[in-house]
């Protein structure tokens, strides 16, 4: 295990190493100065050399990949262009409010799906299962701002138990923080709890169908148990990958829900980065998010191998 | 008191039936061996009973255990008596144990889950039991996981969690047809044992006669869906009723009738062949481990021959028969077909003059394919295909035995022998010298293994062809081959006419296979 660890870590560095020259590269790549292209067509020369002076765009490339990667490791993502303050600041501020609602996110969509995924499995083929099955279609089918606004509807407006949007901050305390992260968090996990559910279903059924649940069977395990103790630690395996993938999503893919509530978070950084040509911004949140994708699929790779051991050994 | 009792069960999935009024009965400590051939109900009697029927299916009649019949009992008691009272194991011991626990937790379960023992006390019986079953501690700790363990290990730790609470019938589903034959003779001695000791009746499922023979008391022999003979097993060797079970021998001992091959003109030359696979670096920077495979293997195969391999499985034959088949390369010595160098980039039109049918006849074609295209793919060897193509796919098709009407058909719609004789159709359609047989009989029933066999010998007359038969079968290399080659740990370890050395075997290790290769009496 230990070795399979130090293996992971490895690809782990490497790959780091890698996404870091990709995105370094991709906007050095962007045809012609990247601090004209952020000033526009009518900026002066005087700007333009003031601007790639800030930007660091002025030694060799190897020195400036240098800089740049020792400014990440050190914390120092430069200054925003349009905000004027530490990129640093910037991203932690976003965080604090992209991280919390993803993680809410993707633990409220695990506890929907994981007892629905077992349900329809069990009963597969009866009407429960395909009563569940059609409203899962329906999860995925209905596009999540449409469904925010429902909630705000009934939520917000009608009922008035949490708040339509806006996001207090950290420091107005954990409930109205977890309050204004509520309906939010419920529109984002919904249809990945129904995309979930899916494939646990699907995997339970084809677990459900391996010699080793009739030997399960055999020594006088109940069905019930027989799915519990044996399928679904088996069918864990494509339910991580998916978990995996769908954290990575949540964690700047929120955009729009992070619109529909106005709140300050990654996927609007990046998005106003990105129309105000703030490079130094975009490359930053890039890597930030690179580095995301990257970890969770190292800490999906460890639970992979928690879950089976015969993937312990490997490399 | 009789133990088990069926009484004209019958069991339909939907409105076929698949059992029809099978009858049996069965003492405490006696044995039973239920025979018969793919499709016959063996396996679904024994499901019926267990109340494990698939989704679907549906018994009728009595089956009566122990004074209660199963077929009655609501699934809540059904759950009391597997695996307390009814044990069972199955075919196949790489799969049938839950990858992602230990043994020792599965044998605990069967002790957990009837709530005969705490987990602790049922951790200290399991290690009895895998004792019992030939896993001593010391090389087998509770905490193995599956993977770890060989086949014939597996199964013993599913005999040992299907006899942890001392059943009073122990169900063994074809529990060696996955196995090598000297792990097989050892699985069939270990039931023999257990069935002893612990005075538990075994109802032993096969499809091979020579298994039962001399190992269960009393034989019924199954054919589609009903019981056609029942008797003590000496006198039902000796003198079967059924014509069924007459066919059954006569075609479990088969020969076909073939001419020695005599051409001395080499065809396909092996001089020291050597596979070697790279093994995972033991540390980050030290060399990787190297597995020889095959190790400086050296034989001619002659035009016209019939040539058998045979070993067990890891033995090498394998990747031995890929090196031969030019889909791997080879690390040391070199490999001939007609002179010409065999290897993974040798020309196209090589490859037509060598073709090869494999085992499964049902995982080996693609299914969204009609039959023609199945058996003219190999013309992709050739410069152009062929503008008569078709007629010579109609020919081969009734070379072994088909229409040529059914080159429009797709492959679902053929029964498992049917789909091997389309596979030599595939092999024959570019006229090749030599055909690769690599366990080309072993998946099929011996009724249509008998015909396969006929086929091959008559197809090897009409066109010369030389055959290298890769089995474990040795009946069957028996059967159709000149010569044989005895391969084990990558070596050839004994070679010579066939008949010399299964009769007279000089090296060890074919005498070991040779004593555990279960016989037909007489």
């Amino acid at each position: 295990m230990l070795r399979f660890l130090a293996r992971r870590l490895l690809a782990l560095v490497l790959s780091l190493i890698v996404a870091s020259l990709v995105v370094f590269a991709v906007i050095e790549v962007i045809p012609g100065d990247p601090a004209a292209f952020m000033l526009g067509l009518n900026a002066s020369p005087e700007t333009v050399e003031a601007l790639r002076e800030t930007l660091g765009l002025t030694g060799s490339l190897p020195a400036r990949y240098l800089s740049w990667l020792g400014g990440m490791l050190t914390g120092d993502l430069g200054i925003s262009y349009t905000y004027k303050v530490p990129v640093a600041d910037l991203v932690a501020d976003r965080m604090a409010v992209s991280l919390p609602l993803a993680l809410l996110a993707l633990a409220l969509s695990t506890a929907i799906a994981l007892p629905v995924g077992l349900h329809a499995a069990a009963r597969r083929g009866r009407a429960s299962d395909s009563a569940v099955m059609g409203l899962t279609q329906l999860g995925i089918a209905v596009p999540n701002f449409w469904f925010a606004m429902l909630l705000v509807l009934i939520f917000a407006v009608n009922l008035r138990w949490l708040p339509a949007g806006g996001f207090p901050g950290w420091d107005a305390g954990i409930v109205p923080a977890f309050k204004a992260l509520a309906l939010p968090s419920i529109a984002l996990a919904l249809p990945q709890a129904a995309i979930l559910a899916r494939v646990l279903r699907s995997a339970l059924i084809e677990t459900l169908e391996q010699d080793y649940i009739r030997t399960a069977r055999a020594k006088g395990l109940t069905r019930s148990r027989a799915l519990t103790h044996h399928a679904l630690r088996n069918a864990l395996v494509p339910v991580l990958t998916i978990l995996g993938m769908q954290f990575s999503f949540l964690l700047a893919g929120a955009i729009i829900i992070e619109n529909v509530f106005y709140l300050p978070g990654l996927g609007r950084l990046i998005f106003q980065a990105i129309t105000q040509r703030d490079l130094i911004v975009v490359e930053s949140v890039v890597m930030i998010l690179v580095f995301a994708v990257i970890l969770v699929t190292f800490a999906t790779d460890i639970a992979y191998a928690l879950v089976d051991p015969r993937l312990r050994r490997r490399g | 008191m009789t133990l088990l009792r069926l009484d004209n069960l019958s069991v339909r999935i939907g409105t076929v039936p698949v059992l029809s009024d099978v009858s049996l009965a069965l003492e405490p400590g006696e044995t039973l061996g239920l025979v018969g051939e793919s499709g016959s109900g063996k396996s679904m009697t024994a499901l019926a009973l267990m109340g494990l029927l698939p989704a679907g299916a549906r018994a009728t009649g009595r089956a009566e255990f122990e004074g209660q019949d199963l077929l009655a009992l609501r699934e809540r008691d059904l759950c009391r008596i597997r695996g307390a009272r009814i044990g069972m194991i199955f075919q196949e011991p790489m799969t049938a144990l839950n990858p992602m626990k230990t043994i020792g937790d599965q044998v605990a379960e069967t002790l957990t889950t009837h709530g005969a023992a705490t987990r602790s006390e049922a951790l200290a019986i399991a290690r009895k039991r895998l004792d019992r079953v030939g896993l001593p501690e010391a090389r087998f700790g509770l905490g193995l996981y599956p993977h770890e363990l060989s086949g014939g290990q597996r199964q013993r730790v599913c005999i040992a969690l299907a006899i942890a609470l001392r059943p009073a019938l122990l169900i063994a589903d074809e529990p060696t047809t996955a196995l090598d034959v000297t792990t097989q003779a050892q699985i069939l001695d270990l039931l023999q044992d257990l069935v002893e000791d612990e005075r538990m009746a075994l109802l032993l499922i096969t499809h091979d006669l020579a298994v039962v023979a001399g190992r269960t008391a009393r034989v019924a022999v199954m054919q589609a869906g009903q019981v056609v003979e029942t008797g003590p097993t000496g006198q039902l060797f000796r003198a079967p009723a059924a014509d069924y079970t007459r066919a059954l021998f006569a075609a479990s001992a088969h020969v076909p009738q073939r001419v020695p091959s005599v051409s001395t003109e080499p065809l396909l030359e092996l001089r020291d062949v050597r596979r070697e696979y790279l093994l995972p670096r033991p540390s980050p920077f030290a060399p990787h481990k190297v597995l020889r495979a095959v190790d400086g293997v050296s034989f001619t195969l002659t035009r016209g021959e019939s040539l058998g391999l045979v070993g067990e499985s890891g033995c090498g034959k394998s990747t031995l028969t890929r090196a031969i088949l030019g889909l791997d390369p080879v690390q040391g010595g070199s490999i001939t077909l007609a002179g010409q160098a065999v290897s993974p980039t040798m020309p196209r039109a090589m490859r037509a003059g060598l073709q090869a049918v494999f085992q499964d006849p049902y995982g080996s074609f693609d299914p969204r394919w009609r039959v023609e295209r199945l058996v003219a793919e190999p013309f992709h060897l050739l410069p152009a295909r062929p503008a008569d193509w078709r007629d010579r796919v109609a020919a081969a098709l009734v070379e072994v035995g088909l229409r040529p009407e059914d080159a429009r058909r797709h492959i679902h719609e053929f029964s498992g022998g049917q789909r091997q004789r389309i596979a030599i159709a595939r092999a024959l359609i570019t006229r090749p010298a030599l055909i690769v047989l690599d366990e080309a009989v072993s998946a099929l029933d011996v009724r249509v293994r008998a015909q396969v066999l006929d086929l091959l010998a008559a197809l090897q007359e009409s066109h010369g062809l030389s055959y290298l038969f890769v089995s474990h079968d040795l009946a069957v290399v028996r059967a159709i081959t000149d010569r044989v080659m005895v391969m084990q740990a990558g070596r050839i370890v004994e070679a010579g006419p066939t008949e010399q050395v299964l009769s007279a075997p000089a090296h060890a290790y074919t005498r070991s296979l040779l004593a555990a290769a279960p016989r037909l009496p007489g």
